[in-house]
C-alpha cells in the first residue's frame, strides 16, 4: 500500500467553500432582496388647503403604494384649514389605516382641522404645551340676498350660495359630524362631553391627556417606536415621505387675506368658504 | 451528498430568514372597523315651526305707542313687522320719536301714549329721559325693552399706536340706563347651548315659563343670541334649562332671556332676532309675539293720567262753562282761546257752555265769591272758601289755611262718566291767568296733592295766580280769619 490516497487539502478547502460559503454568501445576497422597513414621516406644518392637502395625500398614497412603508407618522403642527381638504386627507388616512398603523405627534398646534385629521390615528403623542382641540366650524356668512341690476342670476341665492340661515344651520351640521368623528377616533378614551368638547377651545397638551384627547405625551423619536410597535417591525429606516415620493417643494399660497404691500395680514381666509381653522384674534391682528 | 445539499440550503436560507425575522417581528392587523362617521346619515338641521295665530282685528284698543329712534337704536322697523302689524290690527298707532330734541317733545309725547318701546339702544337715557319714563310707568304706562348681542356695534381704529383697537358698543348699557328703576338688569353677555339648539350653539330654545299673560300658550320658544337679564324684585318669565350657558361665566343654571317689573308693567327681552323672519314662526314664538302684542295693548285700560299730562286728561269733547257771576273778560276770553288751541292740538273740541252736558268732559270757572253752582264743583273736593278773597283762609284738605290772596286752585276729578276741572280764583283777572297756566300745561308754581272723594281720582293743585292784591288797598271790608264751612 503506499501514502497518496489522502484527499489534497486544497481541494477539502474547497469543498467546504463550495457548501457552505457559497451558499452562505448567496443567502445573504438574497436577503437583501427583503428591504427594511420604514416608517415614513409626513409633515403637515401649515393651514389644511387643496396645495397641503394633495402634498399629504400624495405622501399616503406612497406609503399605501409601497410595501416597505410599513407605518406612518404624521407631523401637525397646523391650525386647521377647509372642511373639504380636511375630509380629504381623512378618508385616505382611514384608507391607509386598514394596511398599516397611523401614528400622529403634535408639535406646536392641532387645532380644528388639524386634530380632525389626528382623531383619525391610530395613537396621538404631544408635547406638554401643544395646543389641542379647537374642536367646531367657522364661515363667513352670506349677505341676505339683494337686487342688482347690473349683475343678475337666475335664482335668490346664485350668488350668495345659500340664505345666512342655510349658512348656519350646514356649520352646525359639519360640526355634528366633527364631533363624531372625534368620538369614533378616540371611543373609550375620550373623557370630556359635549358641553366641554365644543366650546372650541385650544387645550395644552397635558390637558388634553387628562380629557383623552391625546393617548401620551411624547416626541417624535417615541411615535416612531410606537408606530413600529404596531406594525410589529424593528429597527426600521426612518425617511421623510417627500424626499422618498420625490415631491417638489410644496408651493404655499398666502391662506389669510394680506394687504396690497404684503406687509399685513387680517385674519380671515383669502377664500371664502367653511374652515374648520382655528383664528387667533389677538391684539394687533385685525378681525 | 444529501447532506451537503440540506447543509448548502440552510445556509442559503438562513442569511434570509435572519434578515426577516430581526426586521419583521410580525404581521400587522388593523383595528376590527376603522371607523369613521357615516356622513349619509347627517342632516342640516331644520327649524321646527309652530302655528300662528291669527292676526284679527279688533276694535276698542285704539291708542298710540312710541317707539324709541333717539338712542342710535340699531334695528329697523321694518324687522318688527310681525309684531306691529297686531298693534296697528288693534287700532293703535305706532309713532317713532326720531330725537330726543324733535317736538313734541319725549315729556309731551308720554302723556297721550299707552305704551313705549325701545330695542337695541346704543345711546344712554338722560336722567330726565329715564324720570319721566319712571313716572309714565307710575301712570299706568307700559314699558317694552328689547336688546340682543347681534346688534353691537364694532368698530376698529387701524391708525391707533401701536396696534388697531377693536372697540365694541353694546345695547345693554344704555337699556340698562333706562331699567334701573325698575330693577332690572341686562347682561352683556349672551345665552349658548351646545347639546339642544335650533340649528346653532346661540340660538336657544327655551321650555320653563313663569305663568302669567306675556307667557300664555307657551310650551318652547327659540331666542337666536339672547342677553341673559335678572331682577331680583320683578319675575323671570322665560328661563333656560341646565344646559344653557351664559358667555361672560360659562356657567348654567336659571338664566333667563326675559324678565317682568314687579308691577307687571315693564318687560325686558333679551332678543330681538326671535321677533324678525322667519325666526317669528319658529316653535312658539308667533304665540309670543301676540302675546307682547297683548300686553302692548292692554296698557289702555291702566292708564292714567293727572295734572301734569294736561290735556290729554281728557277722554271727550269739553265744555267751558263760567259759574254764574264771572264775566268773560277781554283777559278770560284770550286764555281761553289759547285754552281751545291746546285742546285742539291733543285732538280735543272745546265749546263754551252754559252747563254741563252729557258726554262732555267739564271745565268750569269760578272765583272765591262763591255761588252755588261753584260749590256743586267743588263740594266732592271738602274745600272751604274764604269769606273774604283776600283777607279770608281757603281750608284744602290735607294742606291746612291757606290765604287766598294771590292764589288760585285747579281741581281735577277722573270719573268714569266724566272728567271735570275747576279753575278758582280771586278775580277775574287772576281767573284769566289760571287759564293761561293750565293751557301752556306748565304748573311750575303749582303744589299738588290728592283730593278726598272715594271713587274717583282727584288732584289738586294750588298755584299763584298773580300777585297779591294789597291789603290797604283792598275794599273796606273788616278783616277776617275765617273761612266757610265745606259743604
Amino acid at each position: 500500500m503506499n501514502g497518496d490516497n489522502r484527499t489534497p487539502s486544497w481541494k477539502r478547502i474547497g469543498g467546504v467553500l463550495l457548501w457552505t460559503a457559497l451558499p452562505l454568501a448567496a443567502g445573504i445576497l438574497l436577503s437583501l432582496l427583503i428591504p427594511r422597513p420604514i416608517v415614513g414621516i409626513i409633515r403637515l406644518d401649515a393651514e389644511i388647503d387643496s396645495f397641503s392637502a394633495r402634498d399629504v395625500i400624495a405622501q399616503l398614497n406612497y406609503a399605501q403604494d409601497h410595501p416597505e412603508v410599513r407605518a406612518v407618522v404624521l407631523a401637525l403642527d397646523s391650525p386647521g384649514g377647509t372642511v373639504v381638504d380636511t375630509e380629504a386627507i381623512y378618508f385616505e388616512m382611514a384608507r391607509l389605516r386598514q394596511t398599516r398603523p397611523v401614528v400622529v405627534v403634535v408639535n406646536g398646534l392641532a387645532a380644528s382641522g388639524a386634530y380632525y385629521l389626528a382623531a383619525g390615528a391610530d395613537y396621538i403623542y404631544a408635547k406638554p404645551t401643544s395646543g389641542v382641540g379647537n374642536v367646531g366650524v367657522i364661515n363667513q356668512l352670506p349677505y341676505a340676498p339683494l337686487v342688482f341690476e347690473n349683475f343678475v342670476s337666475t335664482g335668490p341665492y346664485k350668488l350668495w350660495g345659500s340664505s345666512r340661515d342655510t349658512a348656519l344651520r350646514e356649520m352646525e351640521m359639519i360640526k355634528q359630524e366633527f364631533y363624531t368623528a372625534v368620538k369614533l377616533g378616540r371611543g373609550n378614551a375620550l373623557k370630556a362631553g359635549p358641553d366641554v368638547l365644543l366650546r372650541g377651545e385650544i387645550w395644552p397638551g397635558t390637558v388634553a391627556l387628562e380629557m383623552g384627547l391625546v393617548d401620551e405625551l411624547g416626541s417624535q423619536s417615541q411615535a416612531v417606536e410606537r408606530a413600529a410597535a404596531m406594525a410589529h417591525i424593528a429597527d426600521p429606516e426612518v425617511a421623510d415621505l417627500r424626499d422618498l415620493a420625490g415631491l417638489p417643494a410644496p408651493y404655499v399660497p398666502p391662506f389669510f387675506i394680506t394687504s396690497p404691500t404684503g406687509d399685513s395680514q387680517a385674519t380671515r381666509p383669502r377664500e371664502p368658504g367653511l374652515y374648520l381653522l382655528y383664528i387667533p384674534l389677538g391684539a394687533g391682528t385685525l378681525p | 451528498m444529501t447532506r451537503r445539499l440540506l447543509i448548502a440550503l440552510g445556509l442559503l436560507l438562513l442569511p434570509v430568514a435572519v434578515r426577516a425575522v430581526w426586521f419583521y417581528r410580525g404581521v400587522y392587523s388593523p383595528a376590527s372597523l376603522i371607523a369613521t362617521p357615516d356622513y349619509t346619515t347627517f342632516a342640516v338641521p331644520t327649524p321646527p315651526l309652530g302655528a300662528t295665530p291669527g292676526l284679527t282685528a279688533e276694535s276698542g284698543g285704539e291708542g298710540v305707542v312710541l317707539v324709541d329712534l333717539a338712542h342710535a337704536n340699531n334695528f329697523r322697523i321694518s324687522e318688527l313687522e310681525s309684531f306691529t302689524a297686531r298693534l296697528t290690527a288693534r287700532g293703535i298707532r305706532l309713532e317713532t320719536i326720531a330725537s330726543s330734541s324733535e317736538t313734541p317733545s319725549l315729556a309731551n309725547r308720554l302723556k297721550y301714549a299707552q305704551a313705549l318701546i325701545v330695542v337695541a339702544p346704543m345711546a344712554p337715557f338722560t336722567p330726565d329721559e329715564v324720570r319721566l319714563v319712571r313716572r309714565f310707568v307710575d301712570h299706568g304706562g307700559r314699558l317694552l325693552v328689547m336688546t340682543d348681542p347681534t346688534r353691537s356695534a364694532i368698530g376698529v381704529d387701524y391708525f391707533a399706536i401701536p396696534s388697531p383697537v377693536l372697540t365694541v358698543t353694546v345695547d345693554v348699557v344704555a337699556a340698562n340706563s333706562l331699567l334701573a328703576p325698575f330693577d332690572i338688569t341686562f347682561s352683556d353677555d349672551y345665552l349658548y347651548n351646545l347639546s339642544e339648539n335650533e340649528g346653532n350653539f346661540r340660538n336657544v330654545f327655551f321650555t320653563q315659563f313663569a305663568d302669567g299673560p306675556v307667557t300664555a300658550g307657551l310650551s318652547r320658544v327659540a331666542f337666536y343670541a339672547a342677553h341673559s337679564v335678572a331682577t331680583p324684585s320683578g319675575r323671570l318669565l322665560i328661563v333656560g334649562g341646565d344646559h344653557t350657558y351664559s358667555s361672560r361665566t360659562d356657567s348654567s343654571g336659571g338664566l333667563a332671556a326675559a324678565a317682568l317689573s314687579a308691577d307687571g308693567r315693564v318687560l325686558a327681552l333679551g332678543d330681538l332676532t326671535f321677533i324678525t323672519a322667519p325666526y317669528d314662526g319658529v316653535a312658539d314664538n308667533a304665540q309670543l309675539i301676540a302675546n307682547l302684542a297683548e300686553f302692548i295693548s292692554s296698557a289702555k285700560a291702566e292708564r292714567t293720567h293727572d295734572l301734569a299730562d294736561f290735556p290729554f286728561i281728557f277722554s271727550q269733547p269739553v265744555v267751558l262753562v263760567p259759574t254764574e257771576g264771572i264775566t268773560m273778560t277781554t283777559d278770560i276770553l284770550n286764555q281761553a282761546a289759547s285754552l281751545q288751541t291746546a285742546l285742539l292740538g291733543a285732538g280735543i273740541r272745546l265749546t263754551p257752555a252754559k252747563a254741563p252736558q252729557a258726554d262732555f268732559d267739564l271745565i268750569a270757572l269760578g272765583t272765591y265769591t262763591a255761588t252755588t253752582s261753584l260749590e256743586t264743583y267743588i263740594s266732592p273736593f271738602k274745600i272751604g272758601l274764604p269769606d273774604s278773597p283776600i283777607t279770608g283762609t281757603l281750608t284744602i284738605p290735607g294742606f291746612g289755611p291757606v290765604s287766598p290772596n294771590g292764589i288760585g286752585l285747579i281741581l281735577l276729578s277722573q270719573k268714569p262718566e266724566r272728567t271735570t276741572v275747576v279753575l278758582v280764583a280771586q278775580s277775574t283777572k287772576s281767573l284769566a291767568n289760571m287759564i293761561g297756566q293750565l293751557a301752556s300745561g306748565n304748573l311750575s308754581a303749582c303744589v299738588l296733592t290728592g283730593g278726598a272723594e272715594k271713587g274717583s281720582a282727584q288732584t289738586i293743585a294750588v298755584c299763584k295766580a298773580g300777585e297779591p292784591t294789597p291789603i290797604e288797598s283792598a275794599s273796606p271790608t273788616p278783616p277776617s280769619t275765617s273761612s266757610r264751612s265745606p259743604p
